[in-house]
C-alpha cells in the first residue's frame, strides 16, 4: 500500500512535528520487521492494534461491525441456496433439455454480472423507479432504533424481541443487499447441485428407492435432498469466501455498515492495521467455517462416520 | 373384467433403445414374455443379453435416455403405459429385488428406515408397529439380531445381509409379482437355496409370481417352471425349462452345455465368437456367427418367434436333442466341428 497514513490522518494542514508525533504514537517511525513483531506480539495477546482512521482498536472496530456482516452473508447464503438448490434439483433431475438450458443460461448469467453492477441496478429498479425499497443507506431506516440482542443481527433480534415493525424495517433493508451477493453465488449452486442430481439419478440406489415404490415428490425431497446434502454443505464453504469478497463491494454500494465497507474505508486510508485485522478475520471465520462443514458432513454421511 | 386365469404379467414385443454414442442404439428388440399365476419364470442369459433391461422395463424404470418405442407391459389386466398406471403399484403389488443390492440401498438411511417406509406405504400403521414388522420379516429370512440388522446403514452390513433386506423389502407387502435380478449373486449354497426355496415358497401360490433373473441354469432348472432365453436383446426361446433346456434352439443348448460342464467341476468349452453389443449391426439372426448350425437363411433373415413343441423360440432351424452339436459339451467336444 503507497502511501503514508500518518500524512493521511494528521490531514494536509498539519505539521511536521505533529506528523511526527503521531508516527511514533502508532510506531510507524520503527524499522518494518520491529513493526511486523509487535503487530505479531499484540496478535498474541488479541491485540490487533489501533485504527489510525477510527482511533479505536481494530478489534473492537471488526467486533462492532462483523454482525452487520454475517447478517448480510447469511441473508445471501439463503437466498443463494433457496435458488440454486431447487433449480439446480430440478435441472438435473430433468430429462428435457430445455430446463437444463435455462438453468446453465442463468447460472452463466449469475457468474458474469458484478455484485456492484447488480446492486446498482437493484437500487435504481426498486428505489429510484419503483420506490419500494428504502434508500440504500444502512441497515436501518433513520431514527429506528436498534433492538438490544445478543446476536447482533438486527433482524434475529428483532425477531427475538417480537418487534415485527423493526423487522420489517430491516428486512427491507437487508433485502436489496442481500439479493445482490446472493443471485450470484446461486450460479454455481445450480451447476453443482445438478450435477450432483443427475448423477444420484444413474446411481443403483435412486433406481432401486423409486423401483420399490418411493413416491415422487419423497425420492426429491427426501432422498435426493438428503443425498445431496454433503455436496451442498461442502459447496457452501467454498462459495463463503465468494461472498466475503462481494460483501465488500456490496457493502460500499448500499453503505452497509460491515466489516467490508470498514475494510474498503480503511484501504483508502492506508490504515494497515485494520485492513489486515480484516483479512485475518476472513481467513479465521474461513478456517472455522471448514472445521464445521467437516462436522457437519461427518453427521450428513453415514460412511464417514466412524462406528 | 379381466379372465383370473390370464397372465399376471404380459410384455409384447418390448424394444428399447438408449441414447449411444451414434445415436438411438436398440437394447431390448421385441421382447415378448409373460408370467402365469401361480409361476416361477426364470430369464437367463450372457450378461449385456438385456436381462436388468427387461427388469426396469416392467417396472416402468428406464434409466436416463433410454426410451421404449414399441410394445406394452400388461400387469393383472392393465396395461402399464403411463407413470400415472404405475401409481401404487411397485413396492405393493409389484416387488423388486436388486442385482447389487449393497449398492441399491440408500447409503444415507438406515436399512431399516427404508423397510418400514415400504412396509407402511402397503398399509397405513404406526411407525412402531411397521418396525415390528420389519423384525419379523428379517426373523424370518434367517437374519440374526434384526433389531442391530435396521439400526445399520448398508455400508455396514455384508452383501448377503444387504440381500436380505432387499428380499424383505421386495416381499412386504406380499406383492403379486416379484421381480428378482440376480437375487442370489454372492450368496453361499446354503444360503442361496434357503432364499429361493422362500421365494417360490411365497410366489407359487394364491395366482402370485415371478420373475428370477440369473446367470445360473442350475437355479432356473431347480427353481422355475418356465425360462426365457435372452440374446443381444431378444428372447429367442421360451418355455417350460426341460424342454428349453433339452431341444430347441441352439444358444439355449450351449447355454445347457456350459452349465453342466461347471456342475461337473470340468472347464467347460465355450460357446465360440463373442456375443454382439448394443449398436452392433446385426443382419438375420444375432445367434448365426456363433452357431453351429446356421445357413445363409439365417445369416439374411432374422426369424420370427415358432412354436416348437410347448416352446416359442426364434430360429429357423430348431432342433431335436439328438441332432445338436454338443456345443460347449466337454464330454463331447470333439464333435464340435463347423
Ligand atoms: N445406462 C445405460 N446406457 C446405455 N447402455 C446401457 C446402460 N446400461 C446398460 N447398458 C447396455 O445395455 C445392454 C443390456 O444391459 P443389461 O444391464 O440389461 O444386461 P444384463 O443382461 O442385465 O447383464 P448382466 O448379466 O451383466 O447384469 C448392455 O450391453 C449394456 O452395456
Ligand atoms: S436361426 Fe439359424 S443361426 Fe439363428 S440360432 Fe437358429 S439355426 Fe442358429
Ligand atoms: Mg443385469
Amino acid at each position: 500500500m503507497p502511501g503514508d497514513p500518518a500524512k493521511i490522518f494528521a490531514g494536509s494542514q498539519a505539521t511536521d512535528t505533529a506528523i511526527a508525533a503521531i508516527r511514533a504514537q502508532f510506531g510507524f517511525d520503527k524499522p518494518l520487521g520491529v513493526q511486523y513483531l509487535d503487530y505479531l506480539a499484540g496478535l498474541a495477546r488479541g491485540d490487533l492494534g489501533t485504527s489510525v482512521r477510527t482511533g479505536h482498536g481494530v478489534l473492537d472496530d471488526l467486533t462492532g461491525r462483523f454482525p452487520a456482516t454475517i447478517e448480510l452473508i447469511l441473508a445471501a447464503l439463503i437466498v443463494a441456496l433457496a435458488i440454486g438448490v431447487p433449480l439446480g434439483v430440478a435441472a438435473g433431475a430433468s430429462a428435457r433439455r430445455g430446463v437444463e438450458r435455462f438453468a446453465r443460461g442463468v447460472s452463466t448469467l449469475g457468474v458474469s454480472i458484478p455484485e456492484f453492477w447488480l446492486g446498482l441496478l437493484l437500487i435504481v429498479v426498486f428505489y429510484s423507479s419503483l420506490d419500494i425499497a428504502p434508500a440504500p443507506v444502512g441497515r436501518l431506516d433513520i431514527g429506528v432504533p436498534a433492538p438490544d440482542g445478543v446476536t447482533g443481527l438486527i433482524t434475529v433480534d428483532a425477531l427475538l424481541a417480537g418487534d415485527l415493525e423493526v423487522l420489517g424495517n430491516a428486512a427491507g433493508h437487508l433485502l436489496l443487499p442481500a439479493l445482490a451477493l446472493g443471485l450470484p453465488a446461486a450460479a454455481p449452486i445450480i451447476r453443482l447441485s445438478a450435477e450432483a442430481t443427475a448423477s444420484l439419478l444413474r446411481s443403483d440406489h435412486l433406481f432401486y428407492t423409486r423401483a420399490i415404490g418411493t413416491p415422487p415428490h419423497v425420492v426429491y425431497l427426501k432422498h435426493v435432498l438428503r443425498n445431496i446434502a454433503p455436496i451442498v454443505t461442502t459447496m457452501t464453504a467454498l462459495i463463503f469466501g465468494f461472498l466475503v469478497g462481494g460483501a465488500v463491494v456490496v457493502e460500499e454500494v448500499f453503505a452497509w455498515p460491515g466489516v467490508g465497507l470498514y475494510a474498503i474505508d480503511s484501504l483508502h486510508y492506508n490504515d494497515y492495521a485494520a485492513v489486515q485485522g480484516f483479512v485475518l478475520l476472513a481467513a479465521a471465520v474461513y478456517i472455522l467455517l471448514f472445521l464445521a462443514v467437516d462436522l457437519v458432513n461427518t453427521y450428513l454421511d453415514p460412511r464417514k462416520r466412524l462406528t | 373384467m379381466m379372465d383370473s386365469r390370464s397372465a399376471l404379467l404380459e410384455m409384447r414385443d418390448v424394444s428399447v433403445t438408449v441414447r449411444g454414442a451414434g445415436g438411438e442404439v436398440p437394447v431390448l428388440r421385441e421382447v415378448a414374455l409373460d408370467v402365469g399365476r401361480g409361476e416361477l419364470v426364470g430369464v437367463v442369459g450372457e450378461t449385456g443379453a438385456g436381462k436388468s433391461f427387461t427388469a426396469r422395463a416392467v417396472l416402468g424404470l428406464l434409466p436416463h435416455g433410454a426410451r421404449r418405442i414399441s410394445g406394452s407391459v400388461v400387469f393383472d389386466g392393465t396395461e402399464l403405459d403411463t407413470p400415472r398406471a404405475y401409481a401404487n403399484l411397485r413396492g405393493t403389488r409389484m416387488g423388486f429385488v436388486p442385482q447389487n443390492p449393497r449398492l441399491s440401498l440408500d447409503p444415507v438411511f438406515t436399512v431399516g428406515s427404508q423397510l418400514v417406509a415400504v412396509i407402511r406405504r402397503g398399509r397405513r400403521m404406526s411407525r412402531t408397529h411397521a418396525r415390528k414388522r420389519g423384525v419379523a420379516l428379517l426373523t424370518g429370512l434367517g437374519v440374526h439380531e434384526p433389531e442391530r440388522v435396521m439400526r445399520s446403514y448398508a455400508h455396514q452390513l455384508s452383501g448377503g445381509l444387504c440381500q436380505r433386506v432387499c428380499i424383505a423389502i421386495a416381499l412386504a407387502n406380499d406383492p403379486e409379482l416379484v421381480i428378482a435380478d440376480e437375487p442370489t449373486t454372492g450368496l453361499d449354497v446354503t444360503v442361496q437355496r434357503q432364499i429361493l426355496d422362500l421365494l417360490r415358497s411365497q410366489l407359487v401360490r394364491d395366482g402370485r409370481g415371478g420373475l428370477l433373473i440369473t446367470h445360473d441354469l442350475g437355479v432356473i432348472a431347480t427353481w422355475c417352471d418356465r425360462v426365457a432365453v435372452m440374446y443381444a436383446g431378444r428372447v429367442v426361446a421360451i418355455g417350460p425349462v426341460a424342454d428349453v433346456l433339452r431341444e430347441g434352439h441352439p444358444y439355449a443348448h450351449g447355454l445347457k452345455g456350459i452349465a453342466v460342464a461347471l456342475e461337473q467341476g470340468v472347464e467347460p468349452v465355450a460357446i465360440p465368437g463373442t456375443v454382439p453389443t448394443p449398436g452392433d449391426r446385426i443382419e438375420g439372426c444375432a445367434f448365426a456367427p456363433r452357431c453351429a448350425v446356421a445357413t445363409d437363411l439365417c445369416r439374411a433373415d432374422d426369424p420370427a418367434p415358432r412354436p416348437y413343441g410347448d416352446q416359442l423360440v426364434r430360429c429357423h432351424h430348431p432342433v431335436a436333442d439328438a441332432q445338436l452339436p454338443a456345443v460347449g459339451h466337454p464330454t463331447r467336444s470333439e464333435e464340435v466341428e463347423v
